[in-house]
Formats: structure tokens, C-alpha cells, sequence
């Protein structure tokens, strides 16, 4: 599970694990770190590969050579696009929201 | 990493394991062991017994997981027949009717059914280790398969035994060497259950067989999966009419799952055998 003290839950994993790998690739731990440290929120092993093992037969990652146990993983070309799309989305989504919060009186 | 964590681990399907064991293992010894990643762990191999994600050589992975899986369900879930049956009508129950004694009865012909669909399915994937171990003169695959024929061996002759052994004055007080071997007999029969299960999943794990081989056990997978849910259906609808009571819940509350756990994974194995290559 993913874990953060909100009261709305707001990312899939899915999405934490793209967002995480957009400035290079990384193994789990360094997913889970990144993550942890970015947005606050904890994947835990089960959830993690749950969504990594989606996201490879999506098409969307994919595995790359690593040393040990450790294997890295890497945005593919689609799995950029899709990304990019997502977050397009939700950045209309965020300016939106914000913009009619403006105009609820406090 | 704890041994509960190991577990854990261990409680994905084979497949996963086979893919993704390695990495989940280093990733649990990276962020440490609590009761949290356990549950959190056991949360997705769950996802991963009901949803496989199979991303390389994904068509015979799933074709595989389709087949190992319904094996397993099978073997966790035939016993609800004789179970039932045991239950209602050894001695018949006053409240068993006619209808029920039809219900058991067309449960033990699907259960027989089922029998021989598995056992056919199974003689091409046993062909293709045998002959795979005998051409590489590697036999490590099968090597699971040991334990469950010794067991097997053990189970056989402990039936003889209880059949054997002086039963006692009347059936309300049976000799204690009865009761001894009679309950020896059950807890090697549920082992050699159990290990039914597993070991051939392994074997099947262990050996690859390719996308073809697979097919045709795939798709009686499907027939037999249906037989399963067959069997605990018509052995529910009879013990919520005669009244089974707790032993017979628990009993088919395993049939129910197992009757579902092999439908899904059933249906995605004839799904990937019908899609185009």
C-alpha cells in the first residue's frame, strides 16, 4: 500500500513509479526513496511490484541489465508520452481547481 | 529479512517469483521488515494470484500460470465432493431429500470428469519433462515430485492399515488403533493433498514448456475449472438444503475460492490461447 497521512488520497502508485523514473532510471529502492522524499509517500515491496509488473506489460517501463538482485528500470518512448499526458492533465486539473477556489469566499 | 517476510515472498505465484523473486527479495532486505510490509506483501501477491502481469515471454507465461493455477485450485478443491457426501450422507442425514442425493450425485460425476480432464492436460507437460530431463540428463526439475510419491506411497499404505485394523466393539467406540491410524491416514492424506498441488506447479515452473505445449493443457484447464465450479456448486445448493453445518461451511468456503481463483485464471489462459500470435 501506499501510504501518506492525507485525508485525500491523490497519486496511484502506478503514477509515483513514472514520475519517479522521469529523470533517469532507478531500481526499487531507489523508487521507493525518491518517492518518499518527493511526495511523502511510502511504496511498500507488494504494492511497488504490483505496479511495476503492470507498467512492464503495459509497455510503459521496461527492465534494464543490473547488478545482483537489483534491476533497473526505464521510462520506454510511450511510457513518456503517457506520462506527459497525465500530467497535462492534472496540471489543468490543479489551475482549475485553484482558480475556483479563488472565488469561494473564506 | 524475517522468516514471516520470507514467506511472504514466497506466497506469490511461481511465475512472479520467477521474474520478479530476486528483486522483491533485495527490495524487502533494503527498506527492512515490519508487520506492515508483510500485509503489504501478502496485499499483492494476492493482486498477483488474481491479476498475473506477465511482461516478458508473456503469452507462455500466462498460458503457464493458467495451467499451474487451476491445477492447484483443483487439488484444494475436489475434496468438497467426498467431504460433502461424508458429511450428509455417511450416515444419511433425515433432513437429506431426494433432490440432494441427485445434487451429490451429479457433483461426483463432475468430479470424475474433472479427474480426467486434469490428468489428460497433465500427459503432454509430462511428456515434455520427461523427455526434456532425459535428453539434458538434468532431472532436477522433477525433483519436486519425489517427496509427493513417497508420500503418496505412505498415504496408500495407511488406507490399507485402516481398512485392516479391528474397528472396535461398535462404531461409537472405536479401538484406540483405529483412531490412531485413521487420523495418521488423514493428516498424510491432506500432506500428499497439498504437495499434489504444488510439486507439479513447480515441476511445470521449473521445466518451461513452450507456448505449445501449453495450449491444449490451458484449454482443459477451462473444462476443468468449470467442473470445479460445478462440483461445489451442486454440493453447496445440497448442503444449504439438508443443512451441513459449520464443518461443511468451512468446506465449501475453500470450494467457493478455489472455484474462483480457477475461473479467472482460467479465462485469461483460454483468452491468450485464442488471441492471435
Amino acid at each position: 500500500m501506499a501510504r501518506r497521512r492525507d485525508e485525500v488520497a491523490w497519486a496511484d502508485p502506478a503514477l509515483l513509479i513514472m514520475g519517479s523514473l522521469a529523470d533517469g532510471p532507478k531500481h526499487g529502492y531507489a523508487i521507493v526513496q525518491d518517492t518518499q522524499a518527493r511526495v511523502g509517500t511510502t511504496l511498500g515491496p507488494g504494492t511497488l511490484y504490483a505496479a511495476l509488473s503492470r507498467l512492464e506489460e503495459r509497455g510503459l517501463v521496461r527492465a534494464l541489465p543490473g547488478d545482483d538482485r537489483r534491476r533497473p528500470y526505464q521510462l520506454t518512448a510511450a511510457g513518456v508520452e503517457v506520462l506527459q499526458q497525465r500530467l497535462t492533465a492534472m496540471r489543468s486539473f490543479a489551475a482549475r481547481g485553484l482558480a475556483l477556489l479563488r472565488t469561494v469566499p473564506s | 529479512m524475517t522468516a514471516m517476510s520470507r514467506l511472504a515472498v514466497h506466497s506469490y505465484p511461481p511465475s512472479f517469483r520467477e521474474r520478479y523473486g530476486a528483486e522483491l527479495e533485495a527490495l524487502v532486505e533494503d527498506t527492512g521488515t515490519s508487520a506492515r510490509t508483510v500485509l503489504d506483501l501478502l496485499l499483492g501477491a494476492a493482486r498477483a494470484w488474481l491479476r498475473p502481469a506477465l511482461a516478458t515471454d508473456g503469452r507462455r507465461r500466462r498460458l503457464q500460470a493458467s495451467v499451474t493455477t487451476v491445477w492447484m485450485a483443483w487439488c484444494a478443491g475436489f475434496f468438497v465432493v467426498p467431504a460433502i457426501n461424508r458429511l450428509l450422507l455417511d450416515p444419511p442425514m433425515p433432513s437429506v431429500s431426494g433432490t440432494d442425493r441427485s445434487l451429490l450425485g451429479a457433483a461426483g460425476v463432475l468430479l470424475i470428469a474433472g479427474w480426467v480432464l486434469a490428468l489428460l492436460g497433465a500427459l503432454p507437460l509430462a511428456w515434455r519433462a520427461l523427455v526434456q530431463a532425459r535428453r539434458g540428463g538434468d532431472w532436477r526439475p522433477l525433483r519436486p515430485l519425489l517427496p509427493t510419491l513417497v508420500v503418496g506411497l505412505a498415504d496408500s499404505a495407511l488406507l490399507v492399515a485402516v481398512a485392516l485394523v479391528p474397528r472396535g466393539h461398535s462404531p461409537a467406540h472405536p479401538s484406540a488403533l483405529f483412531v490412531v491410524v485413521t487420523l495418521a491416514w488423514l493428516v498424510c492424506f491432506l500432506a500428499l493433498v497439498a504437495m499434489l498441488g504444488i510439486a507439479p506447479a513447480l515441476t511445470v515452473t521449473r521445466v518451461r514448456p513452450d507456448e505449445r505445449t501449453l495450449r491444449a493443457p490451458a484449454l482443459l484447464a477451462a473444462a476443468v475449472a468449470l467442473c470445479l465450479a460445478g462440483t461445489t456448486a451442486t454440493s453447496l445448493a445440497a448442503s444449504i438444503d439438508a443443512g451441513a453445518g459449520p464443518f461443511g461451511t468451512a468446506v465449501l468456503t475453500v470450494g467457493v475460492l478455489a472455484s474462483l481463483v480457477a475461473l479467472v485464471s482460467a479465462m485469461r489462459g483460454v483468452r491468450t490461447a485464442a488471441s492471435p500470435v
